[in-house]
């Protein structure tokens, strides 16, 4: 008996006791293998490399980046598939989960990515860096990508905190008061022409590093910048040293001899790099990549983004619709707007605006940007017809049932021809274009012509009219008439309907318009749409153009020139002030 | 762990094996007062494992050590009895009834205690009663049997339709879910076990029943034993069940003509002609047409959901087998199982090369083996397999799509035969029946063995006990994807177009989940004995374990737990318990937490003054309070404390650089700050109770706890931070929530002649208030989390209808929330008065989605052989929130979304104040459509939600069959209910309705014993 007595009790405790696993709290020391920290980062380059260059990614570099609605959304360029978007009504506001890509993402990201340029400036002498050049280029880096960050709050807010140091939200008091306007603009303009002037960055980029930042483009960020600086909403006294100032940053890029405009205005888009791109955001081909495919999310090899906006003629979602107000926008083959038809008649009849038949005689960038009925694209003539009220028929195949089918008019832009039709294949590229040469051409033409009318010119310079020349004869459109752009202020007429021509749906026009501080004329006005009716009398088909029907009228307050700071951020802070009006 | 354990627990089987005999050979026979024989009556030698039971006859036999043993009998619904062997061989014993449970033991943590000394909140269910709902999912089967217990059923598709249970309500924001022990080792899930398994279930309430498992305990633990053999004949128990299961609430939609009238109002509800967008539909000829039903191609008049779901109701069918017996030295229970349960969806019968229906198909087997081995030493073994198949379609989104279908726009068939389609609708018949299938597996295996020591020869009363555990779960999933042609045919032109391409059915790929292995290890200590009237128990535990889900890193847990429980003379009680355990998902410092609790209890009626009360009134009156510390480990994400850097190449957090193909670095990313001194979440848990017998015979039997409960430090990150500094806050101990509440359960059994019968009612009230949330200071009080439950719902706020355009003018604009407000549109309330409706006036509307209140009310009726019972069960104190095609008129603007009866009650101008509707609209983002009190509706519900008739045939009857006994009935679950949601099944959780609806059980069933 006693045996088993013993034997139970030594097994039991060799059992309990000899198994170092066991009672050892060491075994709870259970940990991520790649156990990342801000040690490790600011000490091993390949971790500090990854870490840089992940920077970029805060740059709004995204067509898609709000899924469902896109910059030409806000004001009066396009329309959504839904409806009812809070900055189409007047109904943004701080908390308006709808607009938070906008707002509130807008001012989490940049301030995200603001620290990471904050803490590499203040840690890079720590890091082993191979060359100086390395060196030097991730130290322009962050630079320019804080003064673009900087630059994406401030077109939207206006004065903004400004931070340029990292904060420690447990110790620091981190509670700052908003940073005027101009002193934002002078540290940002410091930074780049830091860059300028030590040579931080390359002029020309190895095939490799397309889509780094160079020494152009931090001139063409300065060139916006300071444009932005100097229009009205921020130069209420119309300093034309601020103009200068914009002038002179965009001939600085002009002046580099390194850019020119493309030949192929609608092929622009699909390029990977030409001369006319200074900057742009590269992506993998259509379909085997995130990139704009993940607009909605991409499955089996399907190119969404393009599906999304496409018309229900294509198989398309029927996502995005262009407004007339955008159409009416493009010039006649004279080079007068609509409202000027008359003019433009006695000029040359052939050439001129016919409401009856709206689509032919119209600056090309139309075709290249728009899809509308009657046009030929990927081997089908669009057909957004409607029958003739009281005569039987069925909505012509792109017309569709949807709501924002009553538009009758698609984006082109974005959708190479080759890919309409299919939704796999790797044909293409679409690279988000942050600076081209087109906009700092006209950069340079509206600054100049608020500095001196169009005849005038920085000093060894093209004139402003000169370099609108230059941009329409690319497109085969022809000089904007004199005699609708005598002086400065019919000439800011054209430059901004240039703006509005050659940059749309590019992400520019709200932003301009607000910077303008123009957003009643043109974003509180009716939104308009057309129909096209398919009258049949015997075997007649005649097609009757409606372009003036209202489709809803937006709303734009003078205070929305500047966006409400995100409502959370107002709750938490005893020191910002939120834009008035919000 | 792993094999090492094995090889030592296994020499120490061997070594002592051969070892230990009995002296002295005893036998006997035990009754009942009547004379009867007792069958299964338990016998134990007193402070050892070894025993017996009486045979049919009631006879036993047994072999002692010496004539100083005692044998111990017990036997459910008898009072136990001690016996000194002395020079007795031979006993003829008797037993008596006690006509309560008081004497029955209570399964709790490591370990089992008497109901009548209990001092913590625990709550059982026996094996009988969990039979008694033929759901499939036996969490469902707990729903109003047991106080305290909130369950929550989410979804009615087989294998997925678990019960989300919650123990007093929810009192955290992270982690709700209980901790779930089946026979001592912690699992994810009882869902899926066989319920002819499970011997008995507890429920551990309030602190000091669940402190043992510390950093585990804090939302409750549900504690499962299976069952095990006892030794005399092999018995075997067959049951057979055949039940058919149908949807509890249907949508009821309109006809096509009804809506096409309606669809026409909305459209000009939103200033739209309906004929500019959809022209075919809206002509006289076509709305005559779908009128009179003249011709079905052109002019359908499809409702895809019931055409889709099977309203004749779909089978299912359980069976099991289990046999139990034994001998002295070894017991065994082995049990097999079968289930399978079909899905709701017609089509899968067109269908001839695969089988595309949802079913659910499930097979058990357990055995339950224990070992005497010698004097001292038991080996409690298990192994259970389970293998479980979900075929078809695994997609609720389906019913998304049935709800969101327009009857008008396509038939089911062409004139041709051929599946109709249209460009943007496919054919959901033809999607369903040759659109694929899938088949997913799931197997589990598990083993388990317990060495039970008994060291009374060291000192007398201590056990020493053993267990390891290892389960294995893994499974595949087979996609097969297949497409048929589907045409739409021009009602113009007769021309046939086609939709969809033929896609021949071919095999898709398999994934195989994460493979799970769980190891657990426990040591137990225990100690009981009785010093007169002074009863001291001691137990003291270790135990760890190891999750290995695929290429993860483990999850490893580890700690010890202790408790001790004295009693004087069954009248004073007291208990205090601890645990110790800590966890991996905190820093070293911070991993390991100490939880303690005591509880007292005071039966009164044990005091010599009660006694004149005791024999007539009140048989038995305990009061018991208890109060403890608990903790929760689990986060929303492991290693919380650590700062959080992620990586990628894509394109959120990377960037491409180059020409033809663009390639990244690699993008790094700081995510998030660490807090090393991060913690586990704490509960403190206060609870109150009494239970009462009253009347002759416990005739009334009253139970009633009130708790309450401080949840601190919830992990979460701050949310006062201001993004500018632009790192996210660290995870931090901040959040704290208050809960409350009381429940009760009151039983009142008697017999009348033949007749017994008893009404039972359990009811439940516990709430939640978030105390503290770091909401941003200069929020408005309104919008604050803190000061509401959890989930509560948060929208505007209804003030009516606009009557009239005046009024609409007249009031803050609402414009912005999308649309044009016309008259009969919802009137929201301006809650910051700035004169314009927008989120800022959002306001708590309702309140939360789980329910405040649960109870039930089950009376039962008992007479020669024929039993009935049926139990009545509710919820309320919720709120429920529709949208999307479960609430709105065309959910998706002109192209999807129907109308039902529901819409019928729009506004008009003629009918302004009977209207139960707002005007419809065709815009499917109209101000009317935001979250608002308008489509909040209460949750509260009143549902039969299982009743049973059995019949169990006489004993006489039953041996001349050869049977022990034969028991036949009819039950059914979810068979009737009340409640103001008559579309959906008001526990649906999904508020877009897009979920397997909610079965009715009608079910028949045989259990034979022999």
């Amino acid at each position: 008996m006693k045996t088993i007595k013993y034997t139970i009790i030594a097994l039991s405790i060799m059992l309990v006791f000899t198994r170092c696993e066991l009672f050892d709290p060491a075994m709870l020391n259970q940990q991520p293998p790649m156990d990342i920290t801000e040690e490790k980062i600011f000490s091993d380059y390949n971790l500090f490399k990854q870490y840089s260059d992940q920077a970029y990614s805060y740059i709004p570099g995204h067509l898609a980046r709000m899924w469902s609605v896109m910059v030409p959304n806000f004001g009066d360029e396009m329309r959504t598939m839904t409806g009812g978007y809070p900055f189409n009504t007047g109904g943004w506001n701080g908390s308006n989960a709808l607009v938070a890509p906008e707002i509130a993402t807008i001012w989490t990201n940049s301030y995200a990515g603001i620290r990471k340029c904050n803490q590499i400036l203040e840690r890079i002498d720590q890091v082993p860096i191979p060359t100086t050049a390395l060196k030097n280029r991730h130290i322009g880096e962050a630079l320019f990508i804080r003064a673009f960050l900087y630059h994406e709050l401030t077109k939207r807010w206006g004065d903004v905190p400004y931070i340029d140091y990292t904060q420690n939200p447990q110790v620091d008091d981190i509670d700052i008061a908003r940073t005027p306007y101009d002193t934002i603009v002078a540290r940002q303009v410091a930074d780049l022409d830091r860059i300028s002037a030590e040579n931080l960055l390359l002029v020309d980029l190895p095939d490799q590093d397309n889509g780094r930042a160079s020494i152009g483009a931090a001139r063409a960020l300065k060139s916006r910048i300071l444009l932005y600086a100097a229009r009205p909403l921020h130069n209420p006294t119309n300093d034309i040293k601020k103009w200068e100032a914009a002038a002179n940053a965009a001939f600085e890029v002009i002046n580099m001899n390194k850019y020119a405009l493309y030949s192929d205005y609608k092929n622009l888009f699909f390029q990977t790099t030409c001369s006319e791109i200074i900057m742009n955001r590269p992506r993998k081909s259509f379909n085997s990549e995130g990139g704009h495919n993940d607009f909605l999310t991409s499955s089996g090899g399907k190119s969404l983004w393009a599906r999304f906006f496409a018309s229900e003629g294509f198989g398309g979602w029927q996502g995005l619709a262009v407004t007339q107000n955008c159409v009416d926008r493009f010039e006649d083959a004279n080079g007068f707007p609509l409202a000027d038809s008359l003019l433009s008649r006695s000029v040359d009849p052939t050439k001129a605006y016919n409401s009856k038949d709206p689509y032919t005689n119209r600056d090309p960038r139309f075709k290249a940007s728009i899809l509308y009925n009657g046009r030929t694209f990927a081997n089908r003539t669009l057909d957004y017809t409607i029958p003739y009220p009281g005569q039987a028929g069925v909505n012509g195949a792109d017309r569709g049932v949807k709501l924002v089918n009553l538009f009758s008019y698609n984006l082109a832009k974005y959708w190479p021809e080759s890919m309409a039709g299919r939704w796999s294949g790797t044909s293409t590229y679409l690279n988000y274009i942050f600076f081209r040469y087109g906009e700092i051409l006209l950069n340079y033409a509206e600054a100049q012509n608020e500095v001196g009318g169009p005849e005038s010119s920085v000093a060894g310079g093209p004139s402003v009219r000169q370099v609108l020349t230059e941009l329409r004869a690319r497109v085969g459109q022809p000089e904007i008439p004199v005699q609708i752009s005598g002086d400065k202020n019919t000439m800011r007429e054209r430059i901004w309907n240039e703006f509005a021509v050659e940059l749309c749906f590019e992400e520019h026009w709200w932003y301009d318009v607000l910077s303008w501080k123009a957003g009643e004329r043109f974003f509180n006005t009716m939104i308009y749409r057309t129909d096209v009716y398919k009258k049949i009398t015997g075997s007649n088909v005649t097609l009757i153009y409606n372009t003036k029907i209202p489709f809803e009228q937006a709303v734009f307050k003078p205070y929305m020139h500047l966006y409400p700071i995100p409502d959370n951020e107002i709750f938490k802070s005893k020191n910002l002030i939120n834009n008035p009006g919000w | 762990m792993k094999k090492h354990s094995f090889i030592i627990l296994f020499s120490l089987f061997v070594s002592t094996i051969l070892l230990g005999q009995n002296n002295i050979q005893i036998t006997g026979i035990v009754k009942d007062v009547k004379g009867e024989s007792l069958t299964g009556v338990s016998i134990k030698i007193k402070n050892s494992t070894q025993g017996t039971v009486t045979d049919l006859n009631g006879q036993f036999s047994l072999k002692v050590p010496d004539e100083k043993s005692e044998i111990v009998l017990t036997y459910i619904g008898f009072n136990s009895k001690v016996e000194l062997v002395g020079n007795r061989r031979y006993f003829n014993i008797q037993m008596t009834e006690t006509a309560n449970d008081l004497d029955e033991v209570v399964v709790v943590a490591y370990g089992t205690q008497k109901k009548a000394t209990v001092t913590g909140a625990i709550s059982t269910m026996k094996s009988t009663e969990l039979l008694k709902n033929p759901v499939a999912n036996v969490t469902n089967s707990l729903t109003g049997s047991i106080p305290g217990l909130v369950t929550v059923q989410q979804s009615g598709r087989p294998g997925a339709d678990d019960a989300q249970i919650y123990i007093r309500g929810v009192s955290s924001w992270v982690n709700t879910q209980p901790l779930i022990i089946v026979d001592g080792v912690e699992q994810p899930s009882f869902s899926q076990i066989d319920p002819n398994e499970i011997e008995s279930l507890s429920v551990l309430k309030d602190a000091s029943s669940t402190a043992v498992y510390g950093i585990r305990g804090a939302n409750g633990v549900i504690l499962i034993s299976t069952k095990r053999g006892a030794s005399g004949k092999p018995k075997v128990n067959l049951s057979a069940n055949w039940g058919l299961q149908k949807p509890t609430n249907v949508p009821k939609f309109l006809s096509s003509y009804e809506q096409l009238l309606l669809k026409k109002i909305a459209y000009t509800n939103d200033g739209i002609d309906p004929t500019s967008i959809e022209p075919t539909f809206f002509t006289p000829e076509a709305l005559e047409a779908y009128r009179t039903g003249s011709d079905p191609y052109r002019y359908p008049d499809v409702n895809w959901y019931s055409e889709m779901v099977k309203q004749e109701g779909a089978p299912q069918q359980q069976y099991n087998v289990n046999i139990s017996g034994g001998t002295q030295a070894v017991k065994y229970f082995v049990s097999l199982g079968y289930l399978k349960q079909d899905g709701l969806l017609n089509g899968a019968e067109l269908q001839k090369l695969y089988d595309p229906s949802v079913y659910f198909q499930r097979f058990n087997f357990r055995s339950n083996i224990d070992l005497t081995i010698n004097k001292y030493q038991t080996l409690s073994t298990s192994i259970t397999g389970r293998s479980e198949k979900r075929n078809g379609n695994q997609d609720d989104k389906l019913f998304y799509g049935y709800l969101g279908y327009q009857p008008y726009s396509i038939p089911i068939y062409n004139p041709d035969g051929s599946f109709a389609a249209m460009s943007r609708s496919f054919n959901p018949l033809a999607g369903f029946a040759f659109g694929g299938t899938s088949i997913a597996k799931t197997n589990n295996y598990n083993l388990q063995a317990t060495l039970r020591n008994d060291l009374s020869f060291m000192l007398k009363g201590l056990n020493l006990d053993f267990t390891y555990s290892f389960d294995n779960t893994f499974g595949s999933t087979k996609t097969y994807s297949d497409e048929i042609d589907t045409y739409f045919l021009n009602p113009q032109t007769n021309v046939y177009t086609i939709i969809t391409n033929d896609n021949p059915y071919s095999y898709t790929g398999e994934s195989f989940g994460n493979p799970v292995k769980r190891m657990a290890f426990q040591t137990r200590l225990a100690y009981a004995e009785k010093f007169k009237k002074h009863d001291v128990r001691a137990t003291l535990v270790y135990n760890q374990q190891q999750i290995i889900r695929g290429a993860e890193i483990p999850f490893v847990l580890m700690g010890y737990a202790a408790r001790g429980e004295y009693a004087y003379a069954d009248k004073y009680l007291a208990e205090v318990s601890l645990g110790y355990n800590g966890s991996e998902n905190f820093s070293a410092g911070n991993r390991f937490g100490f939880f303690p609790s005591m509880s007292i209890g005071y039966v009164l009626t044990e005091e010599l003054f009660m006694e004149s009360l005791k024999n007539k009134w009140i048989p038995f009156l305990k009061f018991r309070g208890s109060i403890g510390l608990v903790g929760s480990d689990q986060g929303q994400d492991r290693f919380l404390y650590m700062a959080k850097y992620s990586t990628s190449n894509n394109m959120d957090s990377g960037f491409l650089f180059g020409t033809t193909v663009p390639t990244t670095n690699g993008g790094i990313k700081e995510d998030r700050a660490s807090n090393p001194l991060l913690t586990w979440e704490t509960a403190l848990k206060r609870n109150i109770g009494f239970e009462a017998r009253l009347f002759d015979k416990n005739k009334l039997s009253i139970n009633v706890d009130i708790f309450d409960q401080d949840r601190k430090d919830i992990l979460m990150q701050g949310r006062s931070t201001l993004v500018s500094s632009g790192i996210q806050s660290p995870y931090l101990n901040l959040g704290q929530v208050y809960s409350s509440g009381i429940e009760s359960q009151i039983t009142h059994r008697n017999k009348i002649g033949k007749v017994e019968y008893s009404l039972t009612g359990i009811v439940t009230y516990a709430k939640n208030v978030v105390k503290f949330k770091d909401d941003p200071y200069g929020m408005p009080a309104y919008q604050k989390d803190a000061g509401y439950p959890i989930g509560q719902f948060r929208g505007y706020q209804v003030l009516g209808f606009f009557q009239n355009q005046q009024e609409i003018n007249d009031a803050p604009s609402q414009l912005t929330l999308g649309g044009l407000i016309i008259p009969g549109d919802l009137r929201y309330q301006d809650t910051d008065e700035d004169g314009i409706i927008t989120e800022r006036d959002q306001v708590a509307i309702g309140r939360s989605s789980t329910p405040e209140l649960t109870y039930s009310i089950t009376p039962g009726i008992s007479l020669y052989g024929f039993d009935l019972s049926i139990m009545f069960q509710g919820a309320g104190l919720n709120s429920i929130a529709f949208s999307g095609p479960a609430g709105f008129e065309f959910s998706d603007g002109s192209s999807a979304g129907q109308v039902t009866e529901i819409q019928k009650g729009y506004w008009t101008p003629e009918n302004p104040i009977n209207s139960t509707y707002p005007s419809l609209h065709i815009n499917s983002k109209h101000s009317n459509k935001n979250i608002n009190s308008f489509f909040l509706k209460d949750g509260d519900y009143l549902r039969i939600r299982q009743a049973q008739l059995s019949y169990k045939l006489a004993p006489k009857i039953c041996r001349q069959l050869g049977v022990e006994e034969l028991r036949m009935y009819v039950n059914g679950s979810n068979l009737f209910t009340w409640s103001k949601i008559n579309n959906f099944d008001p526990e649906m959780v999904k508020s877009t309705g897009d979920v397997y609806p909610q079965q009715s059980v009608y079910n028949f069933g045989v259990n034979v014993n022999f």
